[in-house]
């Protein structure tokens, strides 16, 4: 009941808990910060090329704790591909105990979870009030919304897209500040570590892992950092897409495809995008197309219709309102 | 439960009050003796970091330019404000209050200690004698806040200098 329910504007304290609902299986899981599940469209990959696919990301996503998510579904399912989205790379720590909450909070109690919480709780922060919410939430009694009376008792509609968040309206690129120079731009030891963890974990289970560089244009992707990536993913023959530089070959137009100035792409983007990661995943990687197999294409063709819903619904609302008012599904 | 129970109870929570009152006027004490912050000042309006956007922007009146700078849910509460001598990022604090996270300086900024852009490497020693370096990174810290003067990595001349808080 005093949990927060995480509808309406800030949706993604919900992301984590989703994935268990979905009862299929994927063959391309997706990993990482806000910059896998905002820029990467699961239902266009599914709508062009039939790859069935789950983005398991959250805001601020630390690399420890993408690892935590990969293994927690590796207990459930085998993926083919895992894509890594690599910006968390630069991260030292968590930000703020309300982006650690949205990773963990839906994550139902296992070694992994625990590991997690002991790796990257802030200072702050007390296991004992993941294991008991109510330590932690007991003064929310007093801003009790509707929705935490509605969705007490019953389930909550989904809110994200196979993990993808989609967000339809348009605000064109600016210049961002060029970030002050650091002394060294060496990724923290913790996730590379971690990074070496993801690795072996995919190859011991014959998964391929990619590497991935979404197409955020801040915070900079600093040449040091591009350097790293370059040289952990030749060293272990792995596979990386930097889409910064892949941009044109993407066909993003940065006026048209970012609804919040070039942090991250709308879903006109995240459409793109996909069709690019779609050819690269089916030609070169073997992702076959589970569209004539009956059971998912049923799940799929229903998603797929919510997600066309919710887009045609944001878009009404951008042009009424020039903002959207809600991002739930079934807000109407 | 009895009133033996009931009185020791009691006792115990004068005993804990007073412990607590001891306890925060030590660190009242400890606070007193605190060096302060680093502060800026442009035009009229002095501020630092952790301070309110709103007095701050009040007095600063409309930026030249500004943008959404959070990279993952956060409302667009991560800010930054563009003025003539500096960049001002702002976030909101626990209390869900906006406050001021960084400051750059840009232009003919002046620091309130004397330092400004262009100036040499045995200037920033000067005016920060206690300041550290690390590969022309300069940092001087205060009162929890941190001044990181950067002078290229030709280590020649102040060409960026920003208020954070220190770590």
């Amino acid at each position: 009941m005093l949990s927060p329910k995480y509808q309406g504007a800030v949706i993604e304290g919900n992301f984590t808990e989703e994935y268990y609902r979905d009862p299929t299986r994927h063959d391309l899981l997706v990993i990482g910060s806000c910059e896998s599940y905002e820029n990467i469209s699961t239902m266009e990959l599914w709508r062009e090329y039939g790859i069935t696919s789950y983005i398991r990301g959250n805001s601020n996503q630390l690399i420890p704790q993408s690892y935590v998510m990969l293994m927690d579904a590796l207990e459930r399912e085998t993926p083919k591909v895992v894509l890594l989205n690599v910006f968390a790379m630069t991260l030292e720590g968590q930000d703020t105990e309300e982006y650690n909450r949205m990773v963990f909070d839906g994550m139902p109690w296992n070694r992994y979870k625990w590991l997690g919480l002991q790796e990257t709780a802030m200072e702050n922060e007390h296991l004992a009030e993941y294991l008991f919410p109510a330590l932690r939430y007991h003064s929310r009694w007093q801003e009790l919304g509707a929705e935490d009376w509605e969705y007490a008792f019953r389930e909550k509609p989904l809110t994200s897209f196979q993990g993808y968040y989609l967000r339809a309206d348009v605000r064109p690129a600016v210049g961002f500040p060029r970030g002050r120079r650091k002394a060294s731009y060496d990724f923290p030891k913790k996730n590379v570590q971690y990074l070496d963890l993801i690795r072996e974990a995919c190859k011991a289970r014959g998964i391929t892992l990619v590497l991935m560089k979404a197409p955020s244009l801040y915070p900079a992707w600093e040449e040091p950092y591009e350097e790293q990536v370059e040289e952990y993913a030749a060293r272990h023959h792995l596979p990386y897409y930097n889409f910064l530089e892949l941009s044109d070959a993407v066909g993003l137009d940065m006026e048209r495809d970012t609804y919040d100035e070039g942090l991250h792409l709308n879903v006109y983007g995240a459409e793109k995008l996909a069709d690019y990661l779609g050819r690269e995943l089916s030609t070169e990687f073997g992702l076959g197309d589970h569209r004539g197999d009956q059971e998912i294409a049923a799940y799929y063709a229903e998603r797929l219709a919510a997600y066309d819903a919710e887009k045609a619904r944001q878009e009404r609302d951008f042009a009424e309102y020039g903002f959207i008012r809600r991002f739930t599904e079934a807000s109407e | 439960m009895g009133k033996s129970a009931m009185r020791w109870r009691k006792r115990a929570g004068v005993l804990a009050a007073a412990a607590a009152m001891t306890f925060s006027m030590a660190l009242c004490t400890w606070g007193a003796g605190a060096k302060e912050a680093y502060t800026y000042t442009s035009g009229t309006v002095q501020f630092g970091i952790g301070d309110g956007w709103d007095r701050v922007y009040q007095a600063l009146g409309r930026e030249m330019k500004s943008a959404v700078v959070a990279n993952c849910a956060n409302g667009g509460t991560d800010k930054y404000y563009e003025y003539a001598d500096c960049d001002i990022y702002v976030s909101q604090d626990a209390k869900k209050q906006v406050v001021i996270d960084m400051i750059v300086l840009r232009g003919d900024a002046v620091t309130e200690e004397g330092l400004k852009l262009g100036m040499a490497p045995k200037d920033v020693k000067r005016i920060y004698p206690a300041a550290l370096s690390e590969q022309g990174l300069y940092t001087v810290e205060q009162g929890g806040t941190r001044i990181v003067i950067d002078c290229g990595v030709n280590d020649d001349k102040v060409v960026d200098i920003s208020y954070e808080t220190a770590d």
